[in-house]
């Protein structure tokens, strides 16, 4: 901290912004990962882009909503919360580690007959709740007063010159990020092996009310509740089927112990990846990580989520290759005060098998604002103000929504949503007939290959890196890349006609409430 | 449900025993480490800047990461340059100028061309691999000299105009912000008029075209520049496109008067979808960026709200009592007009009332009592550490400079930068602390469900110790107590437009 100071003191005098350095006109993205392994299974992804003192850095555990179970939804993205609350020796008054934990263990042990009492389905003794809780109150006051320091993990990474330090939780990833000055990338490396290692969970109960919040706020975006149902509903086997924040019930009712338990599964070297993008020096850098998280060696591995959505396919697999499918339609109707819109969504495999690059490229070229359902929706009859196909590219079965919102006129719809279902039928089914527009497809490969340039840009690849590297391996990237850009019409009539059918289908009508 | 709490002890048991083996070797502490030295001074403007030979300013510089081409320009059109009855017009002529297409080429056609080509181009921006660089920069030219505003694209714009009027009242968030500008600024003030249907209505076709002729010009505009390419040949060709752009009349926005318009005192608002929080927006009238004031409002608000988790506001409403995921303080400086002080928070209708409390307390509590100097000191050093990212890209740095030609500021801002937040001392904080955080002006807005909002904290919270000592300074649990000490007692309900 004090020698941050210091550093500045000397800024005015030298000029050190290195303008036009190139970073290779060979755009492989392979050339340009550098990956160490370390012992206990830790993966170290780097990219030098030196145009300026910078790294932008991630720590990526893959773990997210999919790990979770009924009853405790939610609880990934509340862990992410809790890893901001400090360890044995962040967020923590010096000399106070014992008193802290003492009171950490007394809040326990009253939350416990809470929420045995809360769990009682009659005869619940209110009074009894509100003066445990108010126990329970006192003991955090304590515990604010004399034991904690509050965020401030937060707080060092924002003194030392951090921005976009932040964390984020998704259905298959946690990651936790900071971009800081390159001197200042120990700092980074040595809280985050501690709180992978360490992590001690204070502020819980503030926390959880905190996270109902924050829930709450998604709640008060109209539309918010029916699309959670019709993923529910799209969703039988798979726990995609809740989303990661939750239901509010499980989030409420989550405790600490829950928390541990979930954690030590998860949080380790070998389910976790790490990734510096930005003026890197590789050895020095590799040299701090072998420091701080060479020494975490957890017994066992991390369990892995195994699951599938049926879907023809899986009937086929599991019940007998000549089993007749059964025909299954599921519908979803709702209204709210928002624009109204239909969305009809097919089962689809992982982003690893060989069908997803047709499908991803057969809803690039179905929703092209240069194809026909565009023009013909939105331009030439003015039914849709959007219209959208595009497939998943998850770690687990996924799903290819094809969408339409219904244009109105001083908040009336201008046709019935029956009429948009029936209008993206004849599109899809076209799909599965016809040959596009020879033009459109090369279009489309033409904006996939800009998007890939653009996407080694600058420091932003770490995110790129992290994502594919969580859901899959990150040289898949380019692989995938590739195989998009080979696909032909046929590749796209062969997977169309293979799960855009109504017997794998799930129908969302969403109407404006008057 | 069981076995899952049985389970529980027993772990509760080994989570113990955990604890106590590894509390003995502790893990690192901030102030352990040791940095080299990071040596670092912000680029100059004059590095990047140039004139073409009718006049146009372009910031322009090399990128060699990847073959792209990046341009944005810089328009003056926007605020105060609208005539009254037809609010929006800009955008529409934007927006249309695009989607319109130009006299030789339809919107669809340019659609076309432009996804062949993989890049996108606006009447503001093109974005393009550098291999297509021509024929990108002569569409986008022609964009800019030869628009159609055809009749078909005004009525499609004028259509979802209306549905964005029709449906502005529902978002309890956005209610909330639009009421507070309007509270502080005034209804009638020209920085917070709304479009109307009638407005929308009342645009024609030659009122389009009469903006372009008049605003998109040379002398009106700011082009920034990055890319693959040499600069020379790059300046070359510019001279080509942009060089022969002909001049418009020079945009002299007027700027309004601006005095807080509302009286302090406690106002509520109800959206049209009722929501299950409501949102505090509390404040007044702020300062101008250039304000020599502004580094040292800039140090308090951070102590006070802005420094998310180290910030106090953020502290007592999210950390402590677990109020809101969303909560702070913002201290916007102006840069046409003096910009707002607003502390915010999202809360459940039963808490809102406390978070008030709590938010109005840390204010007071800036204001009265002199910031630690290890307070200070982090805020400064956060600031000042963090300055080079300002400067992480190219096209940022680009950005940058232009931003400060196009609103006047000083050129040299980034170079003295550093030196004006060092300079800052714990009595400047209390003095603009009292000077722009005013009592008589302290707005207090509630967007949300007024019944339950107003009423207050009820007995089934936890932390109805603070909810107590809150409720002794603020008078009462309820929102009217608010209203007897910051306004003349009434809780004013306004109707939503």
């Amino acid at each position: 901290m004090k020698k941050s100071k210091i550093l500045f003191l000397t800024i005015m005098i030298f000029m050190l912004f290195c303008i036009s350095v190139a970073v290779g006109q060979d755009l492989s993205l392979t050339d340009q990962v550098i990956e160490r392994v370390l012992d206990n299974g830790l993966k170290v992804l780097m990219v030098k882009r030196p145009q300026a003192p910078l790294i932008r850095s991630i720590l990526a555990y893959r773990v997210g909503s999919v790990n979770e179970r009924p009853g405790i939804t939610g609880i990934s993205h509340f862990h992410e919360h809790m890893m901001f609350k400090g360890t044995y020796s962040m967020g923590i008054k010096p000399g106070m580690l014992d008193k802290d934990l003492d009171i950490i263990r007394q809040i326990d042990e009253i939350m416990e007959k809470v929420v045995e009492e809360e769990s009682k389905v009659k005869g619940r003794d209110e009074n009894k709740i509100i003066e445990w809780k108010a126990q329970i109150a006192e003991l955090i006051e304590l515990q604010r007063k004399e034991t904690i320091i509050s965020d401030e993990l937060w707080g060092a990474y924002q003194e030392a010159g951090g921005t976009g330090i932040n964390a984020s939780t998704g259905r298959e990833m946690t990651q936790y990020y900071v971009t800081l000055p390159k001197n200042k990338i120990e700092l980074f490396l040595a809280l985050e092996a501690d709180r992978m290692g360490n992590p001690v969970f204070r502020e819980f109960y503030s926390e959880r009310d905190v996270i109902a919040e924050e829930r709450r706020m998604s709640e008060n975006r109209p539309g918010y509740f029916f699309r959670e149902q019709l993923n529910a509903t799209f969703y039988a086997a798979s726990p995609y089927s809740w989303s990661v924040i939750g239901w509010m019930s499980d989030i409420l009712s989550t405790t600490r112990q829950d928390m541990i338990e979930f954690r030590e599964e998860y949080y380790r070297p070998d389910n976790a990846t790490l990734v510096m993008a930005g003026d890197i020096d590789v050895d020095k850098v590799m040299a701090i990580v072998q420091k701080y998280f060479g020494t975490i060696k957890p017994e066992g591995k991390s369990p892995r989520v195994r699951t599938e959505e049926p879907s023809p396919e899986y009937y086929k697999r599991t019940v007998g290759p000549d089993f007749d499918v059964p025909y299954i339609e599921k519908r979803v109707y709702g209204k709210d005060e928002t624009n109204p819109y239909v969305t009809i969504m097919f089962h689809i495999p992982p982003l690893w098998h060989d069908d997803l690059a047709p499908l991803y490229m057969l809803g690039r070229v179905m929703s092209a604002r240069t194809g026909d359902m565009y023009m013909d929706m939105v331009e030439e009859n003015e039914i849709a103000t959007s219209v959208s196909a595009s497939a998943s590219n998850s770690m687990y079965d996924g799903s290819f929504t094809v969408r339409a919102t219904t244009k109105e006129r001083k908040n009336i719809a201008v046709v019935s949503p029956d009429s948009i279902e029936n209008k993206l039928w004849t599109y899809i089914e076209n799909a599965k007939s016809k040959h596009f527009d020879e033009e459109l497809l090369q279009r489309v490969k033409n904006s996939v290959e800009a998007s890939f340039l653009r996407s080694l840009r600058g420091t932003g690849i770490a995110g790129t890196l992290v994502r594919m590297e969580t859901a899959y391996k990150w040289q898949f990237i380019e692989e995938q890349y590739k195989q998009r850009m080979a696909v032909t019409f046929d590749d796209m009539m062969r997977v169309a006609e293979k799960y855009l059918t109504k017997g794998n289908s799930v129908t969302g009508i969403l109407e404006r409430k008057k | 449900m069981f076995k899952k709490y049985k389970a529980f002890s027993l772990l509760l048991i080994f989570a113990a025993l955990l604890v106590s083996s590894c509390a003995s070797h502790l893990g690192p502490r901030p102030g352990d480490f040791t940095y080299e030295k990071l040596v670092f001074s912000p680029p100059e403007p004059g590095e990047f800047r140039t004139e073409l030979s009718n006049g146009i300013v372009v910031y322009i510089a090399e990128d060699h990461e990847i073959p792209w081409f990046n341009a944005s320009l810089m328009v003056r059109t926007g605020p105060f340059l609208e005539p009254e009855d037809k609010l929006g017009v800009e955008r529409m002529t934007q927006t249309i100028m695009r989607s319109g297409g130009t006299t030789s080429m339809t919107g669809e056609e340019i659609n076309e061309r432009m996804d062949f080509l993989a890049g996108s181009v606006s009447a503001t921006s093109l974005s393009i691999h550098m291999r297509h660089l021509d024929e990108g920069l002569k569409i986008w030219m022609d964009i800019l000299n030869n628009p159609a505003f055809p009749e078909d694209k005004l009525r499609r714009e004028k259509d979802s105009a209306i549905n964005r009027i029709r449906n502005r009242n529902k978002n309890v968030s956005s209610v909330g912000s639009r009421t507070f500008n309007e509270l502080v600024y005034g209804e009638d003030s020209p920085i917070t008029a709304q479009q109307t249907e009638s407005m929308v209505n009342g645009i024609v076709r030659d009122d389009l075209i009469n903006r372009h002729k008049k605003y998109w010009g040379a002398n009106n505009a700011i082009l920034i520049v990055s890319g693959d390419f040499n600069k020379f040949d790059m300046l070359k060709k510019l001279e080509e496109t942009f060089g022969k752009w002909e001049n418009a009349e020079k945009a002299v926005p007027e700027i309004p008067e601006v005095k807080q318009a509302a009286k302090a005192g406690v106002y509520m608002i109800q959206p049209e979808v009722i929501p299950n929080q409501g949102v505090i927006r509390i404040g007044n009238l702020g300062l101008m960026q250039d304000n020599p004031d502004y580094p040292a409002v800039d140090l308090m608000n951070y102590i006070l709200g802005g420094g998310s988790f180290s910030s106090r506001i953020t502290k007592i409403v999210r950390s402590d009592h677990g109020l809101a995921y969303s909560t702070g303080s913002r201290f916007s400086g102006g840069i046409l007009y003096p910009g707002t002080f607003a502390a915010s928070c999202q809360t459940k209708n039963s808490t809102v009332v406390f978070a008030s409390q709590l938010m109005l307390n840390e204010i007071e509590k800036i204001r009265n009592e002199p910031v630690s100097e290890d307070d200070l000191k982090f805020a400064k050093t956060a600031r000042i550490n963090s300055f080079p990212s300002q400067f992480s890209s190219i096209s940022r740095i680009l950005r940058n400079f232009a931003n400060l030609e196009f609103t006047g500021r000083p050129m040299d801002y980034y170079d003295t930068y550093l030196e004006n937040y060092e300079k800052v001392t714990v009595e400047d904080i209390q003095r603009i602390a009292k000077k722009y955080l005013q009592p008589e002006n302290m707005v207090i807005m509630v967007s949300g469900n007024i019944e339950e909002c107003r009423a207050g904290a009820d007995d089934l919270l936890p932390n109805q110790q603070t909810i107590d000592a809150m409720a002794e300074i603020f008078g009462g649990r309820a929102i009217d107590g608010l209203a007897k000490k910051y306004g003349d007692g009434n809780v004013n309900i306004l109707t939503l437009k």
